[in-house]
């Protein structure tokens, strides 16, 4: 298994030494993502709604590559909106015995801006396919509250916000592609992402997820 | 390596969409509008398709409007203040298709201007209202569509008025209308929880026969559910079938006292309790469902039922939550103290990144 493995990744780096060539600068990355998404905190009101309910939440990030580390990697800074429905019924009496049949809808906006730090130095020196990224920064989560369409409650809440993501370059599989892309519209990589997120943002509704996972697709240009 | 093709594809796509050229279409329907006499005007086109409904057969239906008329753009092919010749029937153009009376291809209508015809700054006015009831045709029974039911399709045919013989298409135009002459069918309302706060839900299943891109309405009657089949006679009758609110009657049109809106197309109508005349908890209103399709036929109410404005609870006002923590606006809870000695780190760090970035630059 494990030689099995060394031999896929040799290939890769194999195919990714034709890859090679006179890339544009890199400035800046483009995450688009999709994840499941349970805020925490104050669980009893969320649950009394929308129990079992994860989202899932959308997000796009985008990362401005502010200083190249020789070694490493770049440094830059982060900005992400993402976006996430809850969706159930009200209740027919404030014990919630009974449902009415209006709909409750609970929507969470989260916006970050973070620091991030992308490790591609093995890609850019041995052509292997892979890169590690993290971020940590401010996180501002928008809620807002409805019910029968008008809104409830609104507000939001400050945070911490982590990223950790791994990623894999595709360009390595389809170099002419690649090749043509960064060529022809400056877009240098395109890459599989996953990503374990976390925040401690909380309010008296939950609005934050401590620990989850979300999978996407980014560009860099 | 072939499953990595459809994202790179999807990569390639996205970029190349920016340099994609915008490309229009265009109509040739020669048709300009079409006014019915209810006063919905011009909203039966659909894909190309003008349609004429049953109810311009009858204008004691909705008594006290104009008749419906087709407008056709004629273009320099009809002259200014000329009247055409106007001709329904199967080719026309061809001077044998015209010819005879009664077993005659083609009918030709008459009367000219003082059967509501004219033509004026290129558009044609076409009295279709006279022409569905058979009033302005030469005698062929094949074309008093009226008394029928379905759809019927009519070719229309105009060329000026000195033309005879086999006429070029170059000198004429032709267009067709298609003739809805049947209601569509009549949704049932479910009366499971037809209650609410802010907004009533109304589960509704459609009949069989219900037509492509028809639209559903309501009809509320506020004030209490004691009207439930309450029928208004005084309003008109189309071919016996009772005008008034009450399950199976056509609804009442410009009828201040009742309530009506859209009710969507697809099974469910979550309708605003401001807009059934709900103001208070316990108020309670009739409400029924019927369907207009594309040519503009109404449907017969469905069974009519009776929803009240009750209390409701959301995330606000739930035992769980309890209202005087409910918060509106911006708000920084106690629990998210420690966040504020967060945001100063991150602060920093992204100003340390800034700093070093100015200084490589110098």
């Amino acid at each position: 298994m494990k030689g099995a493995l060394l031999a896929v990744l040799g290939a890769f780096i194999v195919c990714g030494s034709s890859v090679a060539h006179a890339e544009s600068p890199e400035r800046v990355a483009i995450d688009l993502a999709v994840g499941p998404y349970e805020p925490n905190g104050n669980r009893q009101t969320f649950d009394q709604f929308f129990s079992g309910d994860r989202g899932p939440i959308f997000g796009l990030d985008a990362n401005f590559y502010v200083v190249q580390i020789p070694y490493v990697g770049p440094l830059g800074i982060a900005a992400g909106a993402s976006w996430a429905r809850y969706a159930g019924k009200a209740c027919a009496d404030s014990a919630c015995t009974t449902r009415s049949g209006e709909d409750v809808r609970y929507d969470l906006f989260p916006l970050a801006v973070t620091a991030s730090l992308r490790l591609d130095s093995l890609h850019h020196r041995w052509h292997v396919p892979l890169f590690i990224q993290g971020n940590i920064g401010v996180e501002y989560v928008r809620f807002r509250a409805t019910r029968g369409g008008a809104r409830d409650s609104y507000g939001g809440e400050f945070g911490l916000r982590w990223q950790a993501q791994a990623g894999f370059y595709l360009d390595v599989l389809e170099p002419r592609a690649a090749r043509a892309l960064d060529e022809g519209n400056g877009i240098n990589h395109s890459y599989l992402y996953f990503e374990l997120r976390g925040s401690t943002a909380t309010g008296v509704f939950p609005v934050a997820d401590r620990f989850t996972w979300l999978g996407g697709l980014g560009l860099v240009f | 390596m072939t499953r990595i093709t459809l994202p790179l594809a999807f990569v390639a796509a996205c970029a190349l969409a920016s340099s994609a050229q915008a490309q229009t279409t265009t109509t040739t329907s020669p048709i300009a509008s079409i006014a019915h006499y209810d006063g919905n005007s011009s909203t039966s086109a659909v894909n190309s398709v003008w349609y004429i409904n049953k109810g311009d057969c009858n204008q004691a239906l909705f008594a006290g409007s104009e008749p419906a008329y087709i407008r056709v753009n004629v273009g320099t092919i009809i002259a200014a203040a000329s009247l055409p010749q106007i001709w329904i029937g199967t080719s026309c153009l061809t001077a044998t298709n015209r010819s005879g009376s009664t077993s005659a291809t083609c009918a030709q209508a008459v009367g000219g201007t003082a059967a509501g015809f004219q033509v004026l700054n290129s558009v044609a006015t076409i009295p279709i209202t006279a022409l569905m009831r058979n009033q302005v045709l030469t005698t062929n029974e094949a074309y008093n569509i009226c008394p029928a039911s379905g759809n019927i399709t009519l070719s229309f045919f105009m060329f000026p008025a000195s033309a005879s013989g086999d006429i070029p298409s170059t000198t004429a135009i032709e267009f067709k209308l298609t003739a809805d002459l049947s209601a569509p069918g009549t949704p049932t309302v479910s009366t499971s929880a037809p209650s609410g706060d802010r907004t009533a839900k109304l589960d509704w299943s459609a009949n069989p026969d219900l037509e492509a891109y028809s639209q559903t309405y309501y009809y509320a009657v506020p004030g209490g559910c004691g009207s439930i089949g309450m029928t208004d006679g005084g309003v008109g009758a189309d071919g016996g079938v009772g005008v008034g609110f009450a399950a199976g009657s056509l609804p009442p049109v410009n009828d201040a006292s009742i309530k009506t809106g859209t009710a969507g197309t697809n099974g469910h109508a979550e309708i605003s309790t401001s807009a059934l005349g709900l103001a208070d908890y316990g108020d309670s209103a009739a409400v029924g469902l019927t369907v207009r399709d594309i040519a503009g036929n109404y449907g017969v109410l469905s069974n009519i039922v009776c929803v009240t404005k009750v209390q409701t609870f959301g995330l606000c006002g739930s035992a769980a939550s309890g209202s005087a923590n409910c918060p509106r606006g911006c708000s920084m809870t106690p629990s998210g103290a420690p966040a504020r000695s967060h945001i100063v780190l991150v602060g920093i760090a992204l100003m340390a990144i800034i700093r070093r970035r100015r200084g490589a630059r110098t």
